[in-house]
């Protein structure tokens, strides 16, 4: 698979569209920007398209989708669209700020490693270092799993629990009652066995009978009670009523039996008088009188016999009250009968209880009064014979009682026995088997961090070599369910915490290499390895170490992609201080919310110097200088090379002079290039010489112009006036042929690899540089 | 079967893990041999503490129904 293009719209930095077009020649795309011009944006781009995670946004707090978006931008405006050689992909934001991707199977392997995650795997706790491991080793399925089988297991052990509590409640009542009952057959569980095969369909018969009969007692005494009150109060109003009686009798006797009767007319009288709408005349003696005068001298009539009213009042009203009284009585009669004759009935066959004999006198009518003196009679001996109904009934009830709790109890002791065997079968599969479950991702994980350890080490050593660093080792803590630990070695000290030790530089190489071969080993070929600004801040010995180690991967991924904001790495490449023939460059400028992320054309130094030299670019000073730092960075390889001896510099920043200077005369002697010719197959591994060149005069004419440096790039002054243009393109000319021969075509770096013993070559092995030690 | 990024569909760590897991748990005797769906739903995360209760209980009535000098 081969990238063509990345299109990305309204996605985080691109608020105008962006594509990033892929050379189909170059298997390494760096991208160079300063910090918040879009890297990252490119990096999250294929995060997001490529695999669940939404990129540098997860090593944010609340992060969410939706923040994908761009500034200003709606959720349908967002769009990712990746070209392959093969096919396209694309990606969406929905409504509800989910990513949509089309096709949604089969997308393009990616694996992105973000300066945050390497931080987080090296100095954070064990359990956050696991966290971000599972975004190689993803086994987050079997965790949810094994979850949902520990929720099982505790829910199934906090049954069991209860039940043992529920059992051991139910064993401790039964022998509660064995021991009260004075311990029966002297074992509890004989007398268990006969307790609960006892049949209590007697005594339960026997219990209801008694019950019968005490509740109708009981209702039948509310009726007594209820007579016993009623007669009370008749009694009371008897007695009220003869004394109004002999009252009445008494003023008669004194004032005449006609007072009685004159009183009666009068208030006839009255009511008469009252209900006539006029009168003229006495309705008696027919004289002329008004209804007013004849009213009044009744009113003062019926005055006059005030006490007699009195006593006439109180006579009727208690006659009435006695009478009420009676009839209340009266209706009491039917509803005692019937309770005394229901109790009666159902206290008859009491054979244990003398209720017979004592109800003997009891008759059968409902209407009888005379039921209640036979009652009265007996009532005294019946309460006898109730009370001792009664202390039988307790016995039979707490008896049954008894027997019942024995038997609930029993069952009770029975059902849960079976409920806890059950729940400890359950248990005796399900521990195992959440084993298994851990056991298996643990040694899972564990066999796959053990099968890239050889690779981080070998990785490890290349940008570390003879530092006494290494023997790194990644693995599961047993203890904890999502737990690495992290260890490795310092010179004397074996399987140490590096991060106790390691520089930062060299932590974040340590986690870069892990990183590198964990994705490594899911790669046929076949990943894109995106490295979000990984690396820092190293010096210029492990840079070129690192890039080394990329360029030595790159052929194991289907792609790798370097965004970075590390000057020196881009300077490397342009300098042809590292193979840069399979290296795409891409430079982003500076960010605005109107121009989104944009790209400059980022160009090789020789290949400007080469532009500046066209009649139509020529520029003197942008020559002479571009020019002279290209010089310097070839000779800066040089003097390195051969270990020259240079004047002590705190920032090592030798001038032209010194660099050439540097170069002694035995050396030039003898200093050389050869092209090697090159096999059919492209490649430079044969033994035949297609050109060589002593680089002395080469370097000579340099000397002589080496002026132009200074004088014309560096400074205003009179003699830089005076340098002809020939003299600035010569210098240039000279250059770009120096840098020719010692740059390999095949790859773009110098001769920097001592493989041979005997001289220096390139990575392709097309340029070999003579001697390997200055003479 | 190829897919179309042609290659062969590969098997993720989850699904490695959980084919072991089965294996193992077959193997130890915990569920019934013919348990078919409990790997798909163990690769993928999506498997219930319910459904891990009717696996089990399903052993269990196998292991129940078996004549006792069967079992061991």
């Amino acid at each position: 698979m081969k990238l063509s293009s990345l299109y990305i719209k309204s996605f985080r930095g691109a608020t105008q569209p962006f594509t990033l077009n892929f050379s189909q020649s170059k298997n390494i795309t760096l991208v160079y920007a300063e910090n918040g011009n879009g890297k990252s944006t490119i990096a999250d781009a294929f995060a997001c398209l490529c695999t669940n995670d939404i990129g540098s946004l997860s090593d944010k707090k609340d992060a969410e989708p939706t923040y994908l978006k761009s500034l200003g931008s709606n959720n349908t405006d967002l769009l990712i669209k990746l070209k392959t050689d093969s096919k396209t992909y694309e990606a969406t934001l929905s409504a509800s700020n989910k990513i949509l991707k089309n096709p949604d199977k089969d997308l393009p392997k990616l694996k992105a490693l973000r300066r945050a995650q390497v931080t987080s795997f090296i100095e954070d706790r064990p359990s956050e270092r696991y966290k971000v491991l599972s975004y190689f080793i993803d086994v987050s399925g079997i965790q949810k799993s094994e979850s949902e089988l520990k929720k099982l297991i505790n829910t199934v052990e906090n049954d069991l629990e209860r039940n043992i509590k529920s059992l051991s409640d139910a064993s401790a009542t039964l022998t509660t009652i064995w021991e009260k009952e004075g311990k029966p057959l002297g074992k509890i569980e004989a007398w268990t066995q006969l307790e609960t095969s006892k049949d209590n369909t007697k005594q339960a018969a026997e219990l209801t009978t008694n019950n019968g009969v005490l509740k109708a007692w009981h209702s039948f005494q509310a009726i007594v009670d209820t007579i016993k009150l009623e007669k009370e109060k008749h009694t009371t109003a008897s007695e009220a009523y003869n004394v109004s009686e002999g009252n009445l009798k008494a003023y008669q006797d004194k004032h005449g039996e006609g007072e009685k009767d004159l009183l009666a007319l009068l208030n006839e009288t009255k009511k008469f008088l009252q209900v006539k709408p006029s009168l003229d005349r006495c309705p008696v003696c027919g004289k002329e009188n008004k209804k007013e005068h004849l009213l009044k001298h009744v009113d003062d009539q019926i005055a006059r016999m005030q006490e007699l009213t009195k006593l006439t009042k109180a006579f009727n009203e208690t006659k009435n009250e006695r009478e009420k009284l009676y009839q209340r009585l009266k209706g009491l009669i039917v509803p005692f009968n019937k309770g005394l004759i229901e109790f009666k009935t159902e206290a008859w066959n009491l054979t244990d209880f003398d209720f017979a004999t004592i109800l003997n006198e009891i008759s059968s009518s409902k209407e009888t009064k005379e039921n209640f003196d036979a009652f009265v009679l007996v009532q005294a001996n019946a309460t006898l014979e109730i009370k001792k109904l009664q202390t039988q009934t307790d016995s039979i009830n707490k008896s049954l009682a008894s027997s019942n709790s024995i038997k609930s109890n029993h069952t009770t002791v029975q059902q849960l026995t079976k409920k806890c065997e059950e729940l400890n079968s359950l248990l005796v599969l399900a521990k195992p088997a959440l084993n298994a479950l851990e056991n298996s991702r643990k040694e899972f994980i564990d066999n796959e961090l053990q099968s890239i350890s050889g690779e981080v080490e070998t990785m490890y050593n290349k940008i570390h070599p003879n530092e006494g660093l290494g023997g790194v080792k990644l693995f599961l803590n047993r203890t904890f369910q999502s737990s690495l630990s992290l260890t490795a070695n310092f010179h004397s000290a074996i399987d140490i915490a590096p991060q106790s030790v390691y520089s930062e530089s060299h932590l974040d190489t340590l986690g870069i290499c892990i990183f590198v071969a964990l994705a490594k080993k899911e790669s046929n070929k076949d990943v894109i390895l995106v490295l979000d600004d990984v690396v820092m801040s190293v010096d210029e010995k492990h840079l070129d170490r690192i890039i080394k180690l990329v360029h030595d991967e790159c052929p194991n991924f289907a792609h790798v992609i370097i965004s970075t904001h590390y000057r020196p790495w881009r300077e490397r490449y342009r300098n042809n201080r590292a193979p840069n023939t399979n290296v795409q460059f891409v430079e982003l400028r500076g960010w605005t919310k109107e121009r989104g992320i944009t790209q400059a054309k980022p160009q090789l130094v020789l290949d400007e110097i080469k532009q500046l030299l066209e009649p139509d670019k020529f520029h003197r000073e942008n020559l002479a200088g571009t020019t002279g730092r290209f010089l310097e960075a070839l000779l800066d390889f040089l003097t390195l090379n051969f270990q020259s001896k240079l004047k002590r510099k705190p920032a090592n920043d030798f001038t032209l002079s010194e660099l050439l200077d540097a170069l002694s005369k035995d050396l030039l002697k003898v200093l050389k290039v050869q092209r090697m010719e090159l096999q059919p197959d492209g490649k430079a591994y044969g033994t035949v010489v297609k050109e060589e060149a002593l680089l002395k005069p080469l370097i000579d004419d340099i000397k002589n112009l080496k002026a132009v440096r200074n004088q014309v790039a560096a400074h205003f002054t009179y003699d830089g006036a005076l340098v002809s243009d020939s003299d600035i393109e010569d210098f240039a000319k000279a250059t770009i042929k120096l840098a020719e021969l010692l740059i390999c075509p095949l790859d773009g770096n110098l001769p920097d690899r001592n493989k041979s013993g005997s001289y220096w070559e390139t990575r392709s092995g097309e340029v070999r540089l003579f001697p390997l030690i200055e003479p | 079967m190829e897919n179309d990024l042609g290659r062969e569909p590969e098997l993720t760590s989850n699904e490695k893990v959980a084919k072991i897991i089965l294996t193992k748990l077959k193997t130890d005797k915990l569920i019934l041999d013919d348990e078919t769906v409990a790997e798909k739903k163990i690769a993928n995360g999506t498997i219930k503490e319910n459904d891990w209760k009717v696996l089990f209980e399903s052993k269990l009535r196998e292991i129940k129904a078996e004549p006792i000098s069967e079992v061991k």
